[in-house]
C-alpha cells in the first residue's frame, strides 16, 4: 500500500514526534509498503529556517522537504496575541493570527499535496499543534482521502489542540491515534467518535539501543565515580522539563547523601544559562550539552534512575529509553506521565508543583537503591511488551487498515 | 441480508453460529488466502493473511473456541475480536495491546450473532473498559513529603544555593586588551577612564549590597533554625497528645 505521512519535521531534526515518524515511516517500508514524508526544510520550529536538503532517501522512505515561511519576532508576536485574545474570548477572528504565526506555512508542501498526495491510500498527520496538520487535512478531505492523525497533543496544553482549526481537524480525521489513555480520554470529551480513536504510544527501535557497555564502563566513559549514585536529567533544559525542579529536589538532600551525583544531559538554553550560576558550587553537579546517541546511551547507562519532572510532555520517550536500560524513572503526576508511569510499580511520580514531594521521592531511591533496580526491571519489560517499534508498527498498520475499510464502507454506501 | 465470508476452518461453535446466519436467511461463503470474494463481513476462525490484508468489509476475529498466543498478534488487525470470557479480554490487551473497545466476550452463539449484526450496520456501541485490579505495589512505604524534615532540607539547599550567590561583586574581572602593542595603553586608558564611577559610587554600592546579601542569609539561616526548633516541639507535642486525644475519642 502507499501511505503519505505528513510532519512538520523530519530527522535530522530533534524531537520525539520526529522520532516517532521516522520510525514507524522505516517500519511500515521494511513491511512492504511504500512510504512518503512530506515535511519541513527545517531543523528548528522556532525559525523555520530552511536548512535540510530538498530532497532525501532514509533507510527506504522518500522524504520530500519544502520551505516555509521564516519565524521571526513579528510571527512570534503575532502567534502570542492571536492565542491571548483567542483563549479570553474564543472568537475566530484570532484563529489566523494563530495560524499564521504557528507554521510551518509551506505554500509548496500544500501545492505539493494537492498536486500528488492522490496517488496514495491514506494520508498520515503528524502532530496537530502546527499548522501543516490543518492544511493537510483540508487537502485530504477535499481528495476524498482516508486521514489518519497523531496529534501528539499535550493535554495539559489546551492550545496545543483545542484551536478551532485544530478541533475541526481533529473531529473530522478517519482516526486519532493518542499517546496515551489519558490523552484518548480528553479526545472523547472533545466529541471524537470512540471507534475512530486508539492509543498507541511511541516505540523504541531496539537495534538503536543495543550496546555492550556495562555501568562500570559508562561511568568511566563519562568521567563519573564508580559508586557514586548518580541521578539523571535528561533533555533540553528548559523551565517546563522541570530542569530547575529537579536540581533543586538534588541540593536539598546532596549533604544528607554524599555520594549522591546529579548528571544533566541536553542541549543548553537561554533558561539554564540563567540557572547555573546558582548552582555553580554545589557539588557533585556534572553537566553536558547536546551530546551524541552514542553518549546518550552511556549516560541512560551510567545513571541510578532517571528525574524528568516535566509539565508538559506528550508522552515522554525519555522514560521508555531509561527503562529500556533498566532504571527507574521519577516524574511529575501530570494526565499523560501518570498513564505511562505506574507510581511504586516501575515509577515515582510527583505532585506537580510541590519540589517537596520530589525531593522525598528522589531520597527514597537513593536510600532504596534495590527497589529502584526492580521498578527498572519492570520499566524494561514494559517497553519490550507494549513499547517497541515493531509493536507500535503493527498497531498502526492494523489502524490503518481499519481506517481503510471504515472509508471504503463509508464511500460505498 | 448480509453477504458473510468465512475463512479458515471452523470450530463445532463456530458451525453453529453458521448455521444460525443461514437460518436468518444470510449468504455465507468461504474463502482463502489473501484475496476471499467480496463481503460484508469476513469472520476469520484463524489467524490468516486476509485480517492484515483485507481492505473491504468488517473484519472479525472469533477466537473463542481456541485461545492461542497466536490470536494476540492478529487480533489488533481486526475490527471486531470475540473471546469466551473476561480472561481472554483482559490477555489481549495487556500482552498483546489490543484495543479493549475493539474486544467483545461473546458467552454464547445468540451474543455473538448479535455483535456481529450491530457490526455490520455500524451501530455497534464500543466494548465497556476493563476491570481489574491495580498493579501498585509500593513495597516500601514512601517518605512523607509533607515532613517538616523534608520541607526544611529543601528550604536549607535553597538557602545555600543563595548563599553561593550572596556575593555579587565580580572580583577577578581584571580590564584587558588583546590588541598589540597599545593593548596595555587601552587596558590603562579605560581603568582611568572608568575609575571616576567606580571608586566613589560603583564600589561602596556594591559593597554594601554584598552585606546586606550576606546579613539577609544568616538572618533567614537563624530564622530557619528557630523555625525547625519549633517544628520539632510541636512535632513532639502531636506525638504526646494523639494517643491521649485517640483515647479519649
Amino acid at each position: 500500500m502507499r501511505f503519505l505521512h505528513v510532519t512538520h519535521q523530519y530527522p535530522p531534526a530533534i524531537g520525539g514526534s520526529e522520532k516517532y515518524i521516522a520510525d514507524l515511516s522505516e517500519a511500515l517500508v521494511a513491511r512492504g509498503h511504500q512510504v512518503d514524508v512530506f515535511t519541513t526544510r527545517a531543523k528548528d520550529y522556532h525559525s523555520w529556517r530552511a536548512e535540510l536538503p530538498p530532497f532525501d532517501c532514509q533507510n527506504g522512505v522518500t522524504v520530500y522537504r519544502f520551505a516555509s515561511l521564516r519565524r521571526g519576532p513579528m510571527t512570534w508576536r503575532m502567534l502570542h496575541f492571536g492565542l491571548r485574545n483567542y483563549w479570553r474570548t474564543r472568537s475566530r477572528r484570532y484563529e489566523p493570527f494563530i495560524f499564521l504565526g504557528g507554521g510551518p506555512n509551506s505554500a509548496g508542501m500544500a501545492w505539493a499535496m494537492w498536486r500528488r498526495a492522490g496517488q496514495y491510500d491514506l494520508i498520515h498527520l503528524n502532530c496537530l499543534v502546527y499548522t501543516h496538520v490543518v492544511y493537510g487535512y483540508r487537502i485530504a478531505k477535499r481528495l476524498g482521502l482516508p486521514v489518519v492523525m497523531t496529534p501528539h497533543a499535550h493535554i495539559e496544553q489546551e492550545q496545543t489542540y483545542n484551536i478551532g482549526f485544530q478541533r475541526a481537524a481533529l473531529l473530522g480525521a478517519d482516526h486519532v491515534i493518542a499517546d496515551t489513555t489519558a490523552e484518548r480520554d480528553r479526545f472523547l470529551e472533545l466529541g471524537v467518535n470512540p471507534w475512530q480513536v486508539s492509543v498507541s504510544g511511541v516505540g523504541l527501535n531496539l537495534a538503536a539501543y543495543r550496546h555492550d557497555m556495562d555501568t562500570a564502563a559508562a561511568r568511566k566513559k563519562l568521567n563519573l565515580l564508580p559508586d557514586a549514585f548518580i541521578v539523571l536529567f535528561l533533555g533540553r533544559k528548559v523551565q517546563y522539563k522541570g530542569w530547575d525542579m529537579a536540581l533543586e529536589a538534588y541540593t536539598a538532600i546532596r549533604e544528607q547523601y554524599p555520594h549522591l551525583h546529579f548528571l544533566a544531559v541536553g542541549p543548553e538554553t537561554d533558561d539554564s544559562a540563567r540557572l547555573w550560576p546558582r548552582y555553580q558550587h554545589t557539588p557533585g553537579i556534572h553537566v553536558m550539552g547536546k551530546v551524541s546517541e552514542a553518549d546518550k546511551l552511556a549516560a541512560l547507562q551510567a545513571c541510578d534512575c532517571l528525574i524528568l519532572p516535566s509539565a508538559g510532555e506528550a508522552f515522554g520517550i525519555v522514560f521508555l529509553e531509561a527503562w529500556l536500560m533498566g532504571k527507574p524513572v521519577i516524574g511529575l503526576r501530570t494526565q499523560a506521565v501518570s498513564s505511562l508511569v505506574q507510581h511504586g510499580y516501575d515509577g515515582l511520580l510527583a505532585e506537580p508543583g510541590n519540589p517537596a514531594d520530589l525531593t522525598a521521592l528522589l531520597a527514597h531511591l537513593v536510600t532504596n537503591p534495590h527497589l529502584a533496580r526492580q521498578m527498572g526491571r519492570r520499566g524494561r519489560q514494559k517497553v519490550l511488551q507494549h513499547y517497541t517499534t515493531a509493536h507500535i508498527a503493527n498497531k498502526t498498520e492494523a489502524i490503518y487498515m481499519q481506517t481503510l475499510r471504515r472509508h471504503r464502507r463509508k464511500t460505498d454506501s | 441480508m448480509m453477504k458473510i465470508c468465512v475463512i479458515g476452518p471452523q470450530a463445532p461453535t463456530q458451525q453453529q453460529l453458521l448455521t444460525m446466519f443461514r437460518q436468518r436467511g444470510d449468504d455465507i461463503v468461504t474463502g482463502e488466502g489473501e484475496s476471499p470474494p467480496p463481503a460484508g463481513v469476513y469472520l476469520c476462525v484463524a489467524i490468516t493473511d486476509a485480517i492484515k490484508t483485507a481492505t473491504r468489509g468488517v473484519v472479525i476475529l472469533d477466537a473463542r473456541p481456541d485461545f492461542a498466543p497466536a490470536v494476540g498478534e492478529g487480533a489488533m488487525y481486526a475490527d471486531i475480536c470475540l473471546v469466551a470470557t473476561d480472561d481472554d479480554r483482559l490477555r489481549l490487551v495487556d500482552e498483546f495491546g489490543c484495543e479493549p473497545a475493539r474486544i467483545f466476550v461473546a458467552a454464547d452463539n445468540h451474543r455473538a450473532v448479535e455483535i456481529i449484526d450491530r457490526a455490520a450496520r455500524d451501530t455497534l456501541l464500543p466494548a465497556p473498559a476493563l476491570s481489574r485490579p491495580q498493579k501498585t505495589e509500593s513495597t516500601l512505604p514512601l517518605n512523607d513529603a509533607h515532613s517538616p524534615d523534608v520541607a526544611l532540607a529543601q528550604i536549607r539547599g535553597r538557602l545555600r544555593a543563595i548563599e553561593q550567590q550572596a556575593d555579587v561583586v565580580l572580583r577577578h574581572y581584571r580590564v584587558r586588551s588583546g590588541a598589540p602593542l597599545v593593548g596595555r595603553f587601552i587596558v590603562w586608558l579605560r581603568r582611568n577612564l572608568t575609575s571616576h564611577l567606580r571608586e566613589p559610587y560603583l564600589d561602596p554600592i556594591l559593597n554594601k549590597q554584598v552585606a546586606f546579601n550576606t546579613q539577609l542569609v544568616q538572618e533567614l539561616q537563624t530564622m530557619l533554625s528557630v523555625q525547625a526548633d519549633l517544628l520539632h516541639r510541636l512535632e513532639k507535642l502531636e506525638q504526646a497528645i494523639l494517643p491521649d486525644k485517640n483515647g479519649r475519642e
